[in-house]
């Protein structure tokens, strides 16, 4: 009966962020398709012609479906931690007839679920930039629908973990730069995490520790095919306790920080 | 002595924040009565506003327990909070929603049927005068437009117990007294408030009794006429005052 009850009180928490979430899709896609357009442009047109491998545009169009949820983190963190310094509109939340941790479990499912259909446009989007260039035969639509999900999951439970990390609206700038922008850069946006341990093994087992890692690489499998790219289920294990560990990590963090029950 | 069953009783709770050694509340007991406005009185850092914030279940208690129908309210927050409404001191209302959309989401998040939605907006638009701005945000709202739908949204599901922190700081005279009268009919109504405030002639106006926060501890807890008797003082600010005065005697010896 509890059960039901949450999970009424849930579906009409994320109704809120859906009314809310339509508002700003458009401009979102907007932006999102900026930046889709121009990097999938320029890494299968451009650099060809510097001699780079001309299938590079469709290996980068899988970075960019696996990085769409990660621009999401940091507006998503700022908004967080204001409230918790301003108005704490959060409080509210946390006085309805749930248990408090849902308070948390809602923002991590309105992050993580808002991003998914910006995710999903990215491939039609860059199929027409690319066209004959961006080669779908090998993609596994319902292995990719997964990946699209868990990778938009971690970044949701990217965002609870990281606004416990944060003391303050006054530091929150250097989230960004010191800590999701390396992750994001050298988690593989760019490259394959085989090519990184041709290069150098040690920084490619350091780099399992990465959750991005498995994010380039889930999505790499599943639109381009397994060849040359980490194991697919490895992957989705992998992150399934990247987003376990970050959402009990996160939740009990916050919860010791606002004082909640 | 009150010979009705408590609705609830607030335990022996003591308060402390994070590492700090200072308790807020030390040792805070208090029983509140169906149909009954009980005031939360004292100084900055009395203890009030953590009080209250326990008991709205926005905080734990660090040692203590709080009892609704006799049950603790920990072994089944949810269940209590079906019973709660919690009315803070700053506007919390969602910027990006109407008020229209806060109050009917609300009425939702604890499971109201639109029909009872639509019958409870229509009782709150009648009694708190908030039709006019339903269809704005709450940003475009003055300070008391604001506490206005605050206050609507608190009392959608018809809680039993209702905690009002401050609820009319920054109001305006006319406001203020709608807002008394509104409290009013809320407790003839048999809902319980639980009522944080610095204003003590709101007290004296509303309060079935009044509870007198020292340092985190319950100085006194009577009924304001009570108060004023016992103290030989025609107001309860002079009460007030008299204690203040006492507590900061005994500090300096």
């Amino acid at each position: 009966m509890n059960i039901l009850n949450y999970s009424s009180i849930m579906g009409q928490l994320l109704l809120t962020d859906f009314i809310l979430f339509k508002r700003v899709f458009w401009a979102k896609l907007i932006d999102l398709s900026i930046w889709a357009v121009t990097t999938v442009a320029v890494t299968g047109y451009l650099l060809p012609a510097f001699g780079i491998e001309a299938a590079y545009g469709s290996f980068m169009v899988a970075g960019v479906c696996a990085s769409a949820g990660l621009f999401e983190v940091f507006p998503s963190i700022m908004n967080l931690v204001s409230d918790f310094e301003g108005d704490r509109i959060i409080s509210f939340y946390s006085t309805l007839p749930m248990p408090t941790s849902f308070v948390f479990i809602r923002l991590f499912l309105n992050y993580s679920l808002s991003a998914i259909p910006l995710t999903l446009c990215i491939v039609p989007i860059s199929k027409l930039v690319l066209w004959d260039k961006f080669d779908l035969s090998n993609m596994h639509l319902p292995k990719f629908l997964v990946a699209v999900v868990i990778a938009n999951f971690l970044y949701g439970a990217l965002t609870i973990w990281t606004a416990s990390r944060v003391k303050g609206l006054e530091t929150i700038g250097s989230v960004w730069m010191r800590f999701i922008y390396p992750m994001w850069f050298l988690g593989g946006f760019q490259f394959s995490w085989y090519v990184l341990y041709g290069f150098s093994p040690a920084l490619a087992y350091i780099n399992l520790l990465n959750p991005l890692t498995y994010v380039m690489e889930i999505t790499r499998v599943s639109l381009l095919g397994q060849e040359g790219y980490m194991n697919y289920w490895i992957c989705l294990a992998a992150l399934i306790g990247f987003i376990v560990f970050f959402m009990w990590h996160g939740i009990k963090r916050l919860k010791r920080q606002l004082d909640f029950i | 002595m009150n010979s009705r069953v408590p609705l609830l009783q607030i335990k022996d709770v003591y308060k402390k924040y994070g590492n700090d050694d200072k308790y807020a509340l030390k040792g805070v007991s208090l029983d509140m009565y169906p149909g009954e406005i009980v005031s939360l009185l004292g100084v900055n850092g009395a203890g009030k506003t953590t009080l209250s914030s326990i008991v709205g279940t926005l905080r734990p208690p660090t040692k203590g327990d709080v009892l609704f129908q006799g049950t603790s309210i920990y072994n089944n927050i949810p269940e209590y909070r079906r019973n709660l409404g919690f009315c803070p001191q700053r506007p919390n209302l969602n910027p990006l929603l109407t008020l229209r959309q806060n109050l009917e989401f609300a009425g939702r998040y604890f499971g109201m049927t639109e029909d009872e939605i639509s019958q409870r907006m229509h009782e709150l638009e009648k009694s708190l005068g908030i039709r006019k701005y339903l269809d704005k945000n709450s940003p475009s709202l003055s300070g008391g437009w604001k506490q206005r739908y605050l206050i609507a949204r608190t009392l959608m599901h018809r809680p039993k117990i209702v905690i009002f922190d401050e609820p009319t700081v920054a109001l305006d005279p006319d406001v203020r007294n709608q807002l008394w009268n509104y409290i009013k009919e809320l407790r003839d109504q048999g809902m319980s408030v639980l009522l944080t405030t610095h204003y003590l002639e709101e007290a004296e106006q509303l309060s079935d009794r009044v509870c007198v926060l020292d340092n985190g501890v319950v100085k006194l807890i009577d009924t304001p006429q009570n108060l004023m008797k016992s103290f030989a003082k025609e107001r309860l600010e002079d009460v007030f005052l008299h204690l203040t005065k006492q507590q900061d005697g005994q500090e300096d010896e």
